[in-house]
């Protein structure tokens, strides 16, 4: 069975990577994230051929395909496409399942939906303003998906790299405003931020002992403060 | 954009049957009124309206291809 592993700047452009070196299709392969690449990295996957030509009956594959989690992701992959179609929406759907060891040394598995299309306005739509968007797909994809399957499936879906872009530029304003809070001696409060959101805040910030950050306001309106550190 | 609320709607729901769609074309809006079953309109609301946010943002974005605003009420 042909296996190959590819680094590249992102999963989704070293899963093409692979694809064109294999010369297979999306659906003739097995692909493994040995690295999402989140810390600045590269990300490195490992791209295995399903039915080689060369063997008559489809061998299990690789750890995607023996997996349970195999049917979901084909489940989640068919419904989003089919509401990008809906949506009049011309894009490309990579599924890639990320294992993390679990809290009892199991494994926990995630699946997230890479979407990405030429069509950079299309993208932005499905993105919205501050993911706004991005967040109602995957909700109703989740919802879409647990009924068919029973369970609340954790899907994850990324639109041309955006949560991680997100991320970074999170980061970033986070170090910034924690270096004017520093210079003037006075708090600031960001605007109003998602869970998960406020989470990579708090992370990018929590070596600096300069300042300490918390969350202050309700629901949709919960927002950040920066403080400086108590003398 | 009917289509992708029929396939969100009849996806949501038990009682296809009930579903029905109505469409009113303006000239730069679209309004939908959605109806399912009436034991079954908690699937298409959900928690705090969760659900129908979610189906008007991505109605959303099918009208933004067509360059135009959509309306979607929920009985």
């Amino acid at each position: 069975m042909k296996s190959i592993e590819i680094s590249a700047r992102t999963v989704a452009e070293a899963v093409e990577l692979a694809l064109a070196q294999l010369g297979k299709d999306r659906d003739e392969v097995a692909i493994a994230v040995l690295d999402a690449g989140e810390s600045g990295d590269e990300a490195l996957v490992r791209v295995t051929v399903v039915d080689d030509d060369e063997e008559s009956s489809p061998a299990p594959v690789g750890t995607v395909a023996a997996s349970g989690g195999a049917e979901v992701q084909e489940i989640a992959r068919t419904i989003l496409e089919e509401l990008l179609q809906r949506m009049d929406i011309h894009a490309y759907v990579t599924p890639v399942v990320t294992r993390v060891p679990g809290q009892k040394g199991d494994v926990e598995e995630t699946i997230t939906l890479h979407v990405e299309g030429a069509d950079e306005e299309a993208m932005g739509l499905l993105i919205g303003r501050r993911g706004e968007t991005l967040r109602s797909l995957q909700f109703l994809l989740n919802l879409l998906v647990s009924r068919r399957v029973q369970k609340w499936p954790q899907i994850v879906v990324d639109v041309g790299n955006y949560r991680q872009r997100r991320q970074e530029s999170l980061e970033g304003l986070a170090r910034r405003m924690a270096e004017r809070v520093r210079q003037t001696g006075r708090p600031i409060m960001l605007e109003p931020m998602a869970a998960y959101e406020r989470r990579i805040v708090h992370l990018a910030l929590r070596e600096d002992k300069t300042i300490y950050t918390e969350s202050t306001g309700e629901g949709e309106n919960r927002k950040i403060v920066i403080y400086p550190a108590k003398q | 954009m009917k289509a992708l609320l029929e396939y969100i709607a009849l996806n949501l729901v038990d009682n296809h049957e009930a579903v029905q769609i109505k469409e009113r074309v303006g000239r730069f809006t679209v309004t939908y009124e959605l109806s399912v079953a009436p034991d079954e309109t908690g699937k298409v609301i959900g928690r705090s309206g969760r659900v129908a946010k979610a189906i008007r943002d991505l109605m959303g974005v099918a009208a933004a291809r067509q360059n135009k605003r959509v309306h979607v009420d929920i009985e």
